[in-house]
């Protein structure tokens, strides 16, 4: 790790303007991490402007019955909020299957947003890594890539998006508010993430020094009817082989309206509008499920040891608007 | 006397100050001006050394050294065991590295954050090599070599000139390649070393505190390492954070501590760190085994012919040894086998080395064996548990010398295997199992079962131990074993305070220092309370012999009347007002100027065969391929049991590990080498939620080898769970046509199967072992010098 200066300023713009003006700055939340990539020299940064006091830990109301949510609101406390339970349980639950108590409890919303791929070769400064070091190739293409994208990715990159909460936010039509050099910005959470393409190093369309500083949630009548599941190598302490949150609003047997992202399928959550299209009007079936689900998947492009991610997302989105759909109220 | 602790459930007694955060460990100690070591680890797996660079980070702040193995000049590493002298490995890698993580440079800096910084400005030029990463290509002909100058990669190999020949005959023969996977030992603290020199004026010229389970060994091994005189030499072992068989002699790492706090004649430490302790501790298991089972249509077992490879490693590491050693010795399990063909192959691969973990050898005999045992009962449509019985040695043939040369001291294999079935309500279980497949359910029900029997506290080793009654009436007992959470000063005080009758709390432990203790074997291979409690039984026995020759004095009568008295006395018999206290004991020892202290080496008649049945039941989703645990009963014989409650958590702990490693424990590497499961994210230990609530019972099958009857507890259930997880995520799936799934069992692997078994593409579980068995030299005849070994 190499020496950094370490920052606290007093408001959002000094943050801002310090990060803007120097390209090998960072703007630290709960470091859980960043911290972790400074030890394993993956991220070199030489000055960390320590955000968490500066971005909202509040949750407030909005009038559409939505929320907002500070950027420095910790995981623990947003999983915990009765609002949130209530309104977006899918947002509760992505959150408690992710990492562990401990690492919830520091990490923010805006840090666990921009947290990068667990890739195992962009978190070994030893192996060749496009994302790392753009031009140097792509281990995971040959090499171990269980983990690894099905859909969207490019010959420079094939790694997901690790985040549980962005994927329950892609799905919420949320809405991520910047703050940069220029002023504010509002981005919508599931564009915020960009595929690889041939610069895999940028994870997002933020520009260096945009810091965010809140979440809305917009009110969503069927927020309650939604859920959160990951598949994973182990109970806790595992990130997701592949996710799905949904949420469904079905009226006399019809789907109303329906919300689906999925998670560990792409390099950025993957709102699964195809099968939102398909399934709006449709009866709420298994079998409409099924289809609308291979609709989305048809142009998945395995690698070699993933392929089992296609028919998993699948299953997983049927089992889960199945279950929906036979939730109380939802008839 | 008030009735006697032994076979009691006692509390711990060292745990109010674990429990405390009061446990000091390697890392606590506060050493005045110490300085902090970081190694400079190759990135590749294989390649050529062409330079190394050390300027820019002998520059940097805080630095105080950089050194490589050119500046050192160290002797090679002392294998705590040897599969090939020829493999030599230097602590620092000289020329060529051989794994990732192969340590190549180490700084010496004020701080462990400047030592740690200054690693990466270390620059190493390497030129790559061809790495070999499993050993079945390791033994292939055209395999790139990692000792170029032995002409293969086989470190160690032998067989018997029979080969298949012991199947002829048989009406039925199972085969299967069998995988035991590399598994991580992953204790909770990782290897941790602090080195104080001194000089001539001080006690000692090297004084070594660190994490180890036999520091004696450790001793030995540093002063033959550094030319120095034992006496000269401490070796301390504080609280350890586990070890599980992981933490064994003056390993690289130790070996370049040592070097460089002599070089610099300062203290140094070195803490390693999970992603280290992950590349660098000893991993283990590492077997591809080619098993067959002959039986007869009746299902007796004619002969077994095995082809086993084990994984070294690099550097001829110990763990691939155990092929050709505990797991051939234990490879006729609990059954009549009138003839077994061995075929071993110690490899090189060029991955961590490998080592013992937690039954080294045993646990992968006892896979091997189980799994022939559920292929034999599916092929002739017997149940699994008539199978064994019907091939188990009976209880009446003990003393019984195996066809591969061990001597079994006594066993009744029946007696914990109708225990278990009765805690697992086997015939239910089957009912329920054949009801959901009627119903054509998707989550099925599959009961594993597993009988084994394993060796402990073998080696030829004895044990010293002392006890010495002060004159305040306390004892201290040392012991030259070492334990590091099996609960020694509980179970060993135990041991005393009924041979004194005095009360627990008077009694201090004092072990793992070689200024304190003369000699000791360390703890592992399931040896301490057997080899080291005897030993303490006896100092006890021989200390109260002396104490009644004093009081006899003392109290002028004659030795053969006095007694122990009810309240922990020395009296005479008949005569209530001549008593002394052990206190007053002391004092007129004292008096005499002598010590009342008595010290013993004591020798076991011989390894110990501790054996057990698990019963586990799961669930498999068949949409899914995931297993979920929902019971396991772990059934184990450790011959008399001295606290039901230490003995317990060793099932428990052992089991939980031994599950682990059927369903989701695996080292992985890439095909260039490196590892991919190098975080505690990505290497699947598991969470309290994985592990299904443990049900262990025992059965009490003495051993004639020491005074108190006890076989070693600390392996078993490691070893018993293992195959009965695996025979369980079969069993569910049996009627569907699958006779084999390698571990780990993940939900990826059961549904392939499920999805082949389906579409009647199940690939057979049997393919011909490479050609390198044909060509090992023939085992001599005679006794198998492994015969008595369980020494980790
Ligand atoms: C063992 C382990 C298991 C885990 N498992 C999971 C899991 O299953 N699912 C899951 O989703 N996550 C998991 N995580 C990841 C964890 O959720 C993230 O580390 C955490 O959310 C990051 O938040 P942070 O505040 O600590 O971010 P930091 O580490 O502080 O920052 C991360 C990045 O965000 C930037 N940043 C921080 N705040 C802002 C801001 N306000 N505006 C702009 N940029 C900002 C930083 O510069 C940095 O680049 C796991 C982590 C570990 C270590
Ligand atoms: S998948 Fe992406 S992150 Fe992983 S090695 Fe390839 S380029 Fe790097």
């Amino acid at each position: 790790m190499i020496p950094f200066d370490y920052r606290r300023p007093d408001d959002i713009g000094t943050a801002v303007a310090t990060v803007t003006g120097n390209p090998r700055a960072a703007f630290l939340g709960g470091g859980t991490n960043l911290v972790d990539h400074m030890k394993l020299g993956v991220a070199e940064p030489e000055l960390l402007v320590d955000v968490t006091g500066l971005t909202s830990r509040d949750i407030e109301r909005l009038p559409d019955g939505g929320l907002r949510v500070g950027a420095g609101v910790r995981n623990s406390d947003l999983a915990a909020d009765p609002l949130v339970r209530e309104r977006f349980p899918v947002l509760a639950q992505a959150l408690l299957s992710g990492a562990s108590g401990q690492l919830r409890n520091l990490a923010t919303t805006g840090g666990n947003l921009l947290q990068r791929t667990r890739c195992v070769y962009f978190q070994d400064v030893t192996t060749p890594c496009n994302k790392r070091e753009p031009g140097q190739g792509c281990s995971a293409l040959e090499g171990y890539h269980r983990h690894h994208a099905v859909l969207g990715a490019s010959r420079q990159c094939v790694a997901v998006h690790p985040s549980d909460l962005a994927v329950a936010l892609a799905a919420l039509d949320a809405v991520v508010r910047v703050q940069g050099p220029g002023g504010e910005r509002t981005i919508p959470a599931e564009t915020l993430h960009r595929l690889p393409g041939e610069h895999p190093e940028r994870d997002t369309v933020l520009e260096h020094g945009e810091l965010i500083t809140a979440v809305d949630l917009p009110g969503l009548p069927f927020g309650p009817r939604s859920r959160y599941r990951k598949a994973r190598d182990r109970a806790s302490f595992a990130f997701a082989l592949v996710s799905v949150a949904a949420a469904l609003d079905v009226a006399g047997g019809l789907v109303r309206d329906v919300r689906i992202a999925f998670g560990g399928l792409a390099h950025k959550p993957w709102r699964a509008r195809l099968a939102e299209d398909a399934l709006r009007g449709r009866p709420a079936a298994p079998d409409e499920f099924r289809a609308a689900a291979e609709a989305e998947l048809a142009d998945a492009q395995p690698l070699r040891d993933n392929g089992f991610k296609v028919p998993m997302a699948r299953n997983m989105l049927v089992s889960v608007l199945t279950e929906l759909s036979a939730e109380d109220g939802a008839a | 006397m008030p009735g006697s602790l032994l076979g009691t459930e006692v509390r711990r007694v060292e745990d109010p100050e674990l429990l405390r955060g009061e446990g000091s460990y390697v890392d606590n100690l506060a050493i005045e001006g110490v300085l902090h070591l970081a190694f400079v680890r190759s990135p590749f797996a294989h390649a050529e050394i062409t330079g190394i660079d050390v300027s820019e980070a002998e520059k940097a702040d805080g630095v105080v050294a950089v050194y490589t193995a050119a500046d050192l000049g160290l002797p090679p590493v002392r294998q705590f065991m040897e599969v090939n002298r020829d493999c030599v490995r230097p602590p620092l890698a000289e020329g060529r590295v051989r794994f990732v993580g192969d340590p190549v440079a180490v700084v010496v800096a004020e701080t462990r954050a400047a030592a740690a910084d200054a690693t990466e400005l270390v620059d190493v030029d390497y030129e790559p090599l061809d790495a070999v990463v499993d050993p079945e290509s390791a033994v292939a002909p055209d395999a790139p070599l990692q000792f170029p100058e032995l002409g293969s990669n086989i470190a160690a190999g032998e067989r018997d000139e029979i080969g298949a020949g012991v199947l002829d005959g048989a009406d039925v023969v199972v085969r299967a390649r069998i995988e035991n996977q590399r598994v991580a030992v992953v204790p909770l603290e990782g290897n941790a070393i602090a080195v104080v020199p001194g000089g001539p004026g001080d006690e000692h010229d090297l004084t070594i505190h660190v994490s180890t389970q036999a520091p004696h060994a450790l001793w030995v091994a540093a002063a033959k390492t550094f030319g120095l005189d034992r006496e000269r030499v401490r070796v301390v072992a504080p609280h350890v954070g586990g070890a599980f068989g992981g933490k064994f002699g003056l390993i690289a790492e130790y070996e370049v501590a040592v070097g460089v706090a002599r070089r610099l004649d300062r203290p140094v430490k070195w803490v390693e760190t999970r992603s280290e302790n992950l590349q660098s501790m000893p991993h283990s298991r590492a077997q591809v085994q080619y098993a067959e089972l002959g039986l007869t249509a009746d299902g007796e077992i004619t002969g077994l012919h095995c082809r086993v490879i084990g994984d070294c490693g690099a550097y001829a590491g110990f763990g691939g040894g155990f092929a050709l050693g505990p797991t051939r010795t234990m490879s006729q399990g609990v059954y009549r086998i009138p003839r077994i063909s061995f075929g071993a192959i110690a490899a090189l691969t060029n991955t961590t080395p490998t080592g013992a973990f937690r039954g080294a050898g045993r646990p992968e005999a006892a896979a091997m064996l189980e799994r022939l045992m559920d292929l034999a009962a599916a092929e002739l449509g017997m149940d699994p548990v008539e199978l064994r019985r019907r091939n188990f040695l009976r209880p009446d043939e003990f003393p019984y010398t195996t066809v591969v040369g061990a001597t079994y001291d006594s066993g009744d294999y029946d007696l914990p295997l109708r225990e278990a079935l009765r805690l697992a309500g086997y015939e239910d279980l089957r009912e329920e199992q054949a009801r959901r497949i009627e119903a054509g359910e998707q989550v099925l029900l599959g009961i594993g079962v597993s009988t084994y029997v394993e060796i402990t506290g073998g080696g030829g080793g004895g044990e010293y131990a002392s006890v010495e009654m002060s004159p305040e009436g306390r004892a201290t007992i040392k012991v030259g074993t070492s334990g590091h959470g099996q609960g020694h000063p509980t179970s060993f005080a135990m041991l005393l305070s009924d041979k004194l009758g005095i009360p627990l709390e008077s009694v201090d432990f004092v072990q793992s220092d070689t200024a304190r203790i003369p000699r000791g074997g360390g703890t592992g291979g399931s040896r301490s309370l057997q080899v080291g409690g005897s030993a303490v039984r006896e100092a006890g026995e021989l200390l109260l012999r002396k104490a009644k020759e004093l009081a006899a004095s003392r109290l002028e009568a004659d030795v053969a009347d006095v007694e122990l008295t009810a309240d922990g006395r020395l009296g005479v018999a008949g005569v209530p007002t001549a008593s002394l206290s052990w206190a007053e004991l002391a004092t007129a020892a004292a008096e005499d100027g002598e010590r009342l202290e008595a010290n013993t080496d004591f020798t076991p008649g011989g390894a110990t065969f501790p054996f057990g049945a698990h019963v586990s039941v799961v669930e498999v989703d068949t949409e899914t391929g995931f297993v979920r645990p929902l019971r396991h009963i772990a059934v184990d014989d450790c011959g008399r049991v001295l606290n039901p409650l230490i003995v317990r958590g060793q099932q428990q702990g052992g089991a939980a590990q031994g599950i682990s490693q059927a369903l989701w424990e695996q080292v992985t590497y890439d095909e260039d080498g490196n590892p991919v499961t190098g975080t505690l994210a990505d290497y699947l230990v598991p969470s309290a939620v994985e592990i299904p609530a443990l049900e262990t019972a025992n059965t009490e099958t003495e051993t004639p080898h020491n005074p108190l009857g006890a076989k070693g507890i600390g392996e078993s259930a490691t070893i018993g769970s293992t195959p009965a997880v695996q025979n369980a995520v079969v069993d569910a799936l049996k009627h569907l046509g699958v006779r084999h799934v390698d571990m780990p069992l993940t939900p990826q692997r059961v549904w392939r199967a499920v999805r082949d078994a389906r579409a009647g593409t199940l690939p057979s579980p049997w393919r011909e072992p490479p050609q390198a068995f044909d060509t090992l030299p023939v085992r001599a005849e005679g006794p198998n010098p492994h015969a008595d070994e369980a020494a980790v």
